[in-house]
């Protein structure tokens, strides 16, 4: 290269030292390790919680899925639920034994299980991704979001209303679940009332999504999508294809949400049009902005922490406020129901978060750079100082010498 | 082939001339920004465009990178059309992709991004990796990554940011923003580069490094420039040829002493009496100097 042999030899500093990046990998198997272990936390200390932590887990894939679409890419996606529906119900229509599509002949034996049919739905919901992102790919901003929104109204309403396949308000059920796995000797065997083994399962699948995920962040596409968030002329002008690269943000995105539908199903055996509503679409974009938009880390901290409250505190204070409610005769206290709130909350952790801390919890340093420019130049300020400082004692100690 | 066949030797090639504009107009609405404008540009060589504000300098560039279709007219690059009113034009990310790159007159840099980033972005055309790779991190993938940053650090070497690539684009200073500009554009490698005002906001120092530096440029990476520039000592100093917009139309285009001569364009920057004036004392110093 001509322009390296007119410069300077640099020295090559990737652009995150090597401490850095060890401390990410061992905080990492430490949190897989927490995780892992926990079922057996949650029995010894009998907790009794485990069913909870399942469909917790599974909003953790949807919104590390959702990030990439609306974190990473930069494109407001109101309609993500429509992909979390499409997963479930291919799961379904591959495996229910009352499926329109394995009484017609057409679903393969080898198919009608639930690994292949995991796979399957991880391609269906990104090709529904493309199919739905393609209509967007002129939109921006508010026209973007809006048509989002009606295809995660339209979908659902079509798995309602074609009652000849999919069951219609009855649903499909039952759904296949995994065929018992051996490993390492043991044989891993899921039922509906071994929720250890569902448990770990689902930690898996939100292991592997996380994996896939930092994969691509971290590749050239992960960087072109920060590019076309940032400015698409110039990303274009860069020779971004900002087609292809709003495509694969949206199938990618998706298609994690086809992962997460797909064990919904199976996990509870059901699939329903009303679990795909678009408060689901809405709660897991809480989820995201809670955590810090852009942000993995942040993605699973916000979803965590909105399913905790939605499936364990809610209902853990629901007995002490009843206690108290009875004690002092408040028939309100005595007889409400927290999880109702539900939207309440997460509606006031928004305003909250929007006001104090808008980056999020766990903010990319993107996002921060974005949001608190005068941050910057506070940091900036301090090292002019600290460097003026510096400046100033040198030439003292040079007067001192030549003294 | 047929075209290098029919070539007659001591006719110059049409393939010397890396960008040809034939006819181009480009109307918004009821104002002509652009109007019939013909421009040709010889490999290696630096094409000045001057003209007062509003001139359409920046509309011509917007169509040459593909931001703007043309009204009328085509551009051709390298003997292959890539803008025409009629017939087809190309993406900007496809004229990229061609050799095309460009700046911005009002900075585009990735402002949150790091030096680094934005110059890796710039390298997009030559790289290949795709998501099926990044995702089973193939060892080629992870090869070019690692010589992509290498070369994006030796680029902004190349352009006097050494030591930068951590910075957040925003937080580097107006000269250095421009400077990031350029090492963005040159990292894939152009053949011809588009610069919109590189040294605007730039004191005459820095402007001064900058021509000097546009000029080693031209010559270490075999590049073809089309330099948009108001300062004039800066465009007639490196300009092998001037051309000269004024109210979207040409009305000059040679070397840049025939064109600071040309009374259509000092008056076109002066207005008709500040012209007249200016000629005459040009003339009085061109007869005293000979
Ligand atoms: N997208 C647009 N829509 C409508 N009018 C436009 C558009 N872009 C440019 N124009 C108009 O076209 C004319 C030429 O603008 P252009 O930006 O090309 O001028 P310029 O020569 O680059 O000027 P300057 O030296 O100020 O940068 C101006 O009158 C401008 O207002
Ligand atoms: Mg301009």
């Amino acid at each position: 290269m001509s322009a390296a042999s007119t410069s300077l030899p640099a020295p090559y500093r990737p652009e995150e030292s090597w401490g850095h990046k060890h401390r990410e990998s061992l905080l990492l198997a430490i949190a897989i390790a927490v995780f892992a272990i926990y079922p057996f936390v949650d029995s010894w200390l009998g907790f009794g919680r485990l069913g909870s932590w399942g469909p917790m887990l599974i909003y953790v894939i949807l919104a590390m899925g959702l990030n990439v679409v609306v974190g990473y890419a930069g494109l407001l996606d109101l309609g993500y639920a429509a992909f979390f529906a499409i997963g479930a119900y291919t799961m379904g229509f591959l495996t229910s034994p009352t499926s329109y599509f394995i009484k017609a002949g057409w679903v393969p034996e080898w198919m009608q299980h639930f690994w292949p049919a995991l796979a399957f739905s991880w391609g269906t919901a990104a090709i529904a991704g493309i199919l739905l992102g393609a209509p967007t790919l002129r939109l921006r901003g508010d026209y973007l979001a809006i048509v989002t929104l009606g295809f995660g109204e339209i979908v659902p309403n079509f798995f309602l209303n074609a009652e000849g396949i999919t069951g219609g308000t009855a649903g499909i059920n039952p759904i296949a679940m995994p065929t018992a796995v051996t490993l390492f000797g043991h044989r891993i065997s899921f039922t509906p009332t071994d929720q250890r083994n569902w448990y770990w399962l689902i930690l898996f699948i939100a292991v592997l999504s996380f994996f896939m995920i930092r994969r691509f962040y971290n590749s050239r596409l992960g960087r072109t999508w920060a590019a076309i968030r940032e400015d698409e002329i110039a990303a274009s002008s860069m020779g971004v294809d900002l087609v292809k690269t709003k495509l694969l943000a949206f199938a990618i995105g998706a298609s994690f949400a086809g992962f997460a539908g797909s064990i919904y199903a199976s996990y509870f055996q059901y699939v329903h049009p009303d679990n795909f509503q678009f408060s689901v679409s809405i709660t897991i974009l809480a989820m995201v902005i809670l955590g810090g938009l852009g942000n993995i880390y942040g993605a699973i901290v916000g979803a965590i922490l909105i399913g905790f409250f939605d499936r364990i505190f809610a209902e853990e204070m629901n007995r002490p406020m009843h206690w108290l409610g009875d004690t002092l005769g408040i028939d309100f206290l005595a007889s409400h129901d927290l999880k109702q709130d539900k939207f309440l909350v997460f509606g006031l952790a928004l305003v909250i978060m929007m006001l104090l801390r808008p980056e999020g919890l766990v903010p990319s340093s993107r996002r921060r750079a974005e949001l608190h420019p005068e941050t910057e130049d506070i940091a900036e300020a301090q090292n002019q100082t600290a460097y003026d400082v510096e400046h100033d004692e040198q030439q003292l100690s040079l007067g001192d010498e030549g003294r | 082939m047929s075209a290098v066949a029919n070539q007659s030797p001591g006719v110059p090639a049409p393939a010397d001339l890396v960008l040809i504009a034939t006819g181009v107009t480009k109307r918004f609405g009821g104002l002509t920004a652009v109007s019939n404008v013909d421009l040709s540009i010889p490999r290696g060589t630096i094409q000045g465009l001057i003209g007062p504000n509003g001139a359409g300098k920046t509309t011509l560039f917007n169509m040459i990178a593909g931001i703007y279709e043309p009204t009328e007219g085509t551009i051709e690059f390298n003997g292959n059309v890539i803008q025409s009113a009629k017939g087809r034009t190309l993406r900007p990310d496809q004229i990229a992709g061609a050799g095309i790159s460009r700046t911005f007159q009002n900075i585009r840099l990735f402002a949150n991004m790091t030096a680094l980033e934005n110059v890796l972005i710039g390298m997009h055309p030559l790289l290949k990796s795709g998501p099926l790779g990044a995702l089973l991190k193939l060892r080629s993938v992870t090869e070019e990554e690692r010589n992509a940053r290498a070369s994006a650090v030796q680029w902004l070497n190349y352009v006097g940011l050494p030591r930068k690539e951590n910075e957040i684009a925003k937080n580097l200073s107006y000269g250095d923003q421009r400077r990031l500009e350029i090492a963005r554009a040159l990292a894939s490698w152009p053949k011809l580069l588009l610069l919109d005002e590189p040294t605007a906001g730039m004191n005459p120092q820095e402007t001064a490094q900058m021509t000097r530096f546009f000029d080693r440029m031209r010559k270490d990476l075999d590049l073809t420039v089309l330099l948009i520039e108001h300062d004039m000592r800066v465009v007639m100093g490196i300009s092998d040829q001037v051309a000269v917009l004024d109210h979207g139309e040409k009305i000059a285009d040679g070397s840049p002493i025939d064109v600071q001569r040309n009374p259509a364009v000092v008056e076109a920057y002066l207005g008709k009496s500040g012209a007249e004036a200016a000629i005459a004392t040009s003339d009085a110093r061109s007869a005293r100097s000979s």
